[in-house]
């Protein structure tokens, strides 16, 4: 997973796009793991265990879990991983630049 | 003799000293084998005459097996020991069909319960599974055992999971497994999209049985995290805010991404 979140959070570098994590390590190894795995993204601290506050409130179970949101904070996927994440978050930036460059598009 | 050696060597198993010294003796003094064979089988029977006990050293051999895999799988050096390892993980399988047997000799015990459970719990799908359902319900459907098997209702390939959590409800006195056949019935519910009949199930949760322990806190909390899922985390809602502090201790919110497409991805290193 992290060889797949580091080339998309490279490949869309400079686009409207941000990987945000929210991680239940220990803080230790949290660093650690920032460190050797390169990850250039964010991502909160949840206190160290699953039980921490972020993960109770979005009532998560299983790890990883993903929602993908749109430039607007609406949860338009949820629970993508790989192909799926990267056509997730392709679709909504194509979305995105057409309603910036004025283009009128169906809503679905 | 080998044949009622070999035939009865599952039973054993706990037993193994008392018995493998008989079976020494039987070797050594083939005149008077058939009154020590009889003598070792009705040693056997008694010492294994609970069906309590049959249940727990059955249990006790699965959990010996995984603990000797755990152990063979840690001490493995490489990447490929360890995926060659991985197909030798113990199936509950055959402990299962043992447990099975063991539910149909002694329907009205209620070890029996204990051991469908347990065969509910550990087997994802297919016809032991079915079985073992099929029993619960039938010689079963009053125990106190049976939140457990309604939990694991939820995440196993059972025939009309459905149909046993309402047969539970309907039949079963007791306030933890009403609570939590509630719950699970809520739950299937909910990932046939009904989403309508999964709220009405986790509100009376929380009315009714919200004391009842889960895994993590009560089953009100679990019912309300669900609620909130359905209601605020859906495709098309707009997400909660998150605020936090990142891993040197820097606050940052949800909301300064506005104005981008954002993935969050709850994760752990594991």
């Amino acid at each position: 997973m992290y060889p797949h979140e580091r080339s998309l959070v490279k490949r869309l570098k400079s686009r409207p796009f941000a990987l945000l994590g929210v991680n239940s390590d220990p803080k230790d190894h949290l660093k650690q793991v920032m460190k050797k795995e390169n990850m250039t993204w964010r991502s909160w601290w949840d206190g160290g265990t699953t039980d921490g506050p972020i993960a109770a409130r979005w009532n998560v179970s299983g790890w990883p879990t993903t929602y993908v949101l749109d430039h607007k904070g609406t949860i338009r996927y949820k629970h993508v991983r790989e192909k799926a994440m990267d056509d997730a978050v392709d679709a909504l930036l194509d979305e995105l630049e057409r309603e910036q460059s004025g283009g009128k598009q169906p809503k679905n | 003799m080998k044949a009622s050696c070999t035939g009865r060597r599952g039973f054993v198993f706990t037993k193994e000293i008392p018995f493998g010294v008989v079976m020494l003796l039987l070797s050594l003094l083939p005149s008077i084998s058939v009154t020590l064979t009889e003598a070792a089988e009705k040693a056997t029977d008694a010492a294994l005459a609970s069906p309590a006990d049959q249940y727990q050293a059955v249990v006790k051999e699965y959990e010996a097996a995984q603990q000797e895999f755990s152990k063979v799988y840690n001490a493995a050096k490489t990447d490929e020991e360890r995926q060659k390892l991985s197909d030798k993980y113990p199936q509950p399988k055959a402990w299962s069909r043992r447990l099975l047997e063991l539910a149909r000799k002694n329907s009205k015990d209620p070890a029996a319960a204990d051991a469908l459970v347990w065969v509910v719990t550990n087997e994802r799908y297919g016809e032991d599974l079915d079985e073992a359902l099929e029993l619960l319900l039938r010689d079963h459907i009053q125990s106190e055992k049976l939140g457990q098997a309604a939990q694991m209702l939820v995440y196993s390939n059972a025939k009309e999971p459905e149909r046993a959590l309402e047969t539970i409800l309907q039949k079963n006195p007791h306030h933890e497994v009403k609570g939590k056949a509630t719950f699970s019935l809520g739950l299937v519910n909910r990932s046939h999209d009904k989403n309508a009949e999964a709220e009405k199930l986790f509100e009376q949760v929380i009315e009714k049985f919200g004391d009842i322990e889960n895994y993590r806190g009560t089953l009100a909390d679990a019912a309300r995290g669900q609620l909130f899922e359905m209601r605020n985390l859906a495709i098309g809602k707009v997400a909660p805010e998150i605020e936090g502090e990142d891993v040197d201790g820097k606050s940052f919110k949800l909301s300064d991404y506005r104005g981008k497409v954002v993935v969050i991805d709850f994760w752990g290193d594991w």
